[in-house]
């Protein structure tokens, strides 16, 4: 129910020396190169949360990875960050202010926490579980679809953040260099909801009904009780009722919506409880640094991997803690 | 491309006008001419070839166009209140010139908008980018076929041109990477697809319009670094000149004498009446000097609705901008001004927009509570809380905890709603609007702000001048 759990008790000395171990031993170097492609290393900003002084270590860059590595095995890091890609190295005087910015990849980032308005079950804040889970699983699938279909973009790397949510990097070359304007357009396109309002649908409306039909219409009814069809969703007492009985026998989404008396209520509803719910920060700002894929998450001690399938991947049964990489249990 | 291909109407090329010795009467006529255009261009017939004109014929009347553009640039390039005002009345000339414009003459047009880069094309005509996909868009995308789209141009005002060939409906594709978010959020007639933002150009024409306006203001800017080292002291003279004429020919249609009641120094006295997101802007102007564009408009816009005048606010940002080291003072405020003059409904539609509402600030502009995460959030309050005796530590606070545990719950109303109760012990439920928060702030301070009375109704639209 609670897990990924937040460990809590530990000796911290063996900690330390558990995180810096994987990192010598265990860091799965493809990762990054997949992530980095053929872009400099050594120009790159990394951010490290030290466990030892708990303090920030930004505007770092690591000549290669050998080097990154052997930092983060002298020095136990609580959070490995990434950031954008700069003309130099960064240096305590070459920092991400007055050095020229050349790129960073196009980044979305899922996160839990921006569910609990509308979670079905009894989870909030950092607890998940596997009904909370089909959110993010939901968001993959709508946000992948509309990567590669709206935007044609075809080199997408899924990532677990080995905590409470999913990050989706866009490597394709175009989107590098995007400016803060350009990432605002893409991401304005994707997001429908607003604090608690569903926006109206633009561009696509028809295809984006599609998609949301298609992706999210059955487990709306599914997961929603009676009262909130009705609430939220245009249901009377009695289309509310027959909908959740014949759910279960509902060949095509299409069918579901032929039991809604408003179609416009019930995107509506659909978007407000299931449509993804990205926090727009990480997609624009052009120098926030984030979770590095492969690193360890300190909270719960999963790694961060790359997962090929994030629509069916549940960190419940799928994440791998430090200790399971390193078979210490 | 070649420039050469362009057609000759269009100003952003380098074309060599002969020897340009224009006497002040001459001049003066040419700023007359220009100004004649601006103020109908309905009547602007000439800047196409007449039917049956010879090249050498045409060529010359053109040729009279580019001067009168040139003694424009030449007058208002450091003007930069002008600049602004130029900057519009340019934007729709070449509007109205584009959408009359032959096909074969947009299509050159577009490739020097859009040109190709290092990813390929930048747009291409709806046939173009089936046949590059692969793909039957008509079929899939259901784009109404090419014969129903003549049939819509006839039955347009554009009756009296031959459909297709003047472009009339004509569907065209721009890379999403020109896409801007007002292109992208709400327009129903577009379609995006693999990368591509379907339009119809003539629908679409503002959009055009935006994209030739930043490479006009481009073009202005590189004028103007050039000048200040190349230019002897008679062209600076004359200059000098051109500009006066400029100033006695030509008002643009406001006035800068509006006095605001509320100055510059009031201003950052006032700071804690403002909701954190203005805040937050003042202090990034103050420490960058820079906001993008829909930042730009949102603080623009607060700080003529709490009673600052045209002046102050130009004042303000200059005095912010030449801090700025990175942008020079030109750059920065030859497009805030634009901007600023227009919030006030001095330029361009001349309409006096309301503030923007929250919901809104939240979807497209800055809002704290959606911008900030939940550490930033809390720093933020630790930040002030730190200011107040007695309280070192926000977690101890119960309104500071509430103002964190709002953001968590993803309520930016309300965690604004929870700041402002921290700041000024009074309690509302939710901020929905900007003034809102200003106008309880300053009742309960004691100090009298004159902000305008919040409207009920949120809907106004802001449409900004990108
Ligand atoms: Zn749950």
């Amino acid at each position: 129910m609670t897990e990924p759990s937040e460990v809590t008790s530990f000796d911290p000395d063996q900690l330390q020396e558990d995180f810096k171990r994987y990192y010598k031993d265990h860091f799965d170097r493809t990762i990054l190169h997949r992530i980095f492609k053929n872009k400099p290393f050594g120009t790159r900003e990394f951010a490290v949360l030290r466990m030892d002084m708990n303090t920030w270590v930004r505007n770092r860059s690591f000549e290669n990875m050998d080097v990154l590595i052997e930092y983060l095995t002298l020095y136990p890091a609580k959070g490995v960050y990434i950031g954008a890609l700069y003309e130099e190295p960064l240096t305590r005087e070459k920092t991400i202010h007055n050095t020229k910015w050349m790129g960073r990849e196009l980044l979305f980032d899922l996160d839990m926490d921006a569910y609990d308005p509308v979670r079905t079950c009894e989870c909030s804040g950092r607890k998940v579980c596997e009904i909370c889970w089909v959110h993010m699983q939901e968001a993959a699938l709508i946000i992948d679809d509309t990567l590669r279909i709206d935007f044609g973009f075809s080199d997408l790397v899924w990532v677990y953040t080995g905590g409470r949510g999913y990050h989706c990097w866009v490597l394709d070359d175009s989107t590098f260099t995007l400016t803060r304007d350009q990432r605002v357009a893409i991401i304005s396109y994707m997001q429908l909801i607003i604090g608690d309002e569903v926006k109206e649908l633009g561009p696509n409306e028809k295809f984006m009904k599609n998609r949301i039909l298609n992706h999210l219409a059955r487990n709306f009814v599914t997961h929603s009780k009676e009262s909130l069809l009705k609430e939220e969703a245009g249901f009377g007492t009695t289309t509310a009722k027959r909908m959740k009985d014949k759910i279960e026998t509902v060949s095509s989404p299409r069918e579901i919506l032929e039991l809604a008396p408003n179609t416009d209520d019930f995107f509506k509803g659909v978007i407000k409880h299931r449509y993804p719910r990205i926090d727009q920060g990480v997609s624009v700002d052009l120098k926030k640094v984030i979770r590095m894929p492969g690193s360890v998450h300190f909270g719960t001690r999963n790694v961060s991997e790359i997962i090929d399938n994030p629509w069916d991947f549940n960190p419940i049964f799928h994440a791998k803690s430090i200790y399971e990489v390193m078979g210490d249990e | 491309m070649s420039e050469s291909q362009l057609p000759l109407w269009f100003p952003l090329q380098s074309r060599p006008i002969g020897k340009f010795k224009p006497t002040l009467a001459e001049i003066e006529e040419f700023i007359h001419r220009r100004s004649e255009i601006y103020d109908d261009l309905k009547n602007d017939h000439d800047f196409s070839k007449r039917h049956g004109e010879s090249d050498a014929a045409y060529q010359e009347r053109i040729a009279v166009d580019s001067k009168t553009i040139t003694v424009m640039k030449m007058g208002i390039v450091e003007d930069l209140v002008y600049t602004n005002w130029f900057l519009e009345y340019e934007g729709d000339l070449f509007q109205y010139r584009f959408e009359n414009a032959l096909w074969s003459d947009k299509e050159k047009v577009l490739d020097f908008l859009f040109p190709d880069d290092e990813f390929g094309q930048n747009w291409m005509v709806l046939d173009d980018l089936i046949a590059h996909l692969g793909e039957d868009l008509i079929q899939e995308l259901n784009i109404p076929p090419l014969n129903t789209r003549k049939e819509q141009a006839k039955k347009s005002q554009y009756l009296t041109y031959k459909g297709e060939e003047f472009g009339m409906q004509k569907m065209i594709a721009l890379s999403y990477r020109y896409a801007s978010a007002h292109l992208l959020r709400r327009n129903k007639r577009i379609i995006i697809y693999k990368g591509w933002v379907l339009l119809s150009l003539d629908r679409y024409s503002t959009t055009i319009k935006h994209r030739y306006q930043d490479l006009f203001q481009e073009d202005l800017d590189k004028l103007r670094e050039r000048i200040k080292t190349e230019a002897s002291g008679e062209i600076k003279r004359l200059r000098g000149q051109i500009n006066d004429l400029i100033h006695r020919h030509i008002s643009p249609k406001y006035s800068l004498n509006t006095v605001g009641s509320l100055n510059l120094e009031g201003t950052i006295n006032n700071m804690i009446l403002f909701p954190p997101c203005i805040q937050e802007l003042l202090q990034k102007v103050d420490e960058t000097g820079y906001l993008n564009h829909n930042q730009r408009l949102q603080l623009g816009l607060f700080l003529k609705h709490i009673g600052m005048g045209v002046d102050e606010q130009l004042r303000y940002w200059y005095e912010r901008a030449v801090d700025n080291k990175g942008l020079s003072f030109e750059e920065f405020e030859s497009r805030a001004g634009y901007n600023i003059r227009h919030l006030y409904g001095l330029e361009g539609s001349e309409k006096d927009y309301n503030m923007i509402a929250c919901s809104k600030l939240q979807l497209e502009y800055y809002c704290t509570f959606i911008q900030r995460d939940v550490s930033g959030v809390k720093s933020m309050v630790e930040h002030y809380m730190k200011q107040q005796p007695g309280y070192d530590q926000a977690r101890k606070h119960p309104i500071a905890l509430q103002v964190i545990q709002n953001k968590e719950k993803s309520q930016p109303k309300m965690a604004c709603a929870k700041y402002l109760e921290m700041t000024s012990n009074r309690t509302v439920k939710a901020i929905t609007f900007p003034l809102q928060y200003v106008n309880i702030a300053a009742k309960s301070s004691g100090k009298l702000l004159e902000t305008e009375p919040i409207p009920e109704v949120e809907e106004e639209e802001v449409t900004p001048v990108d």
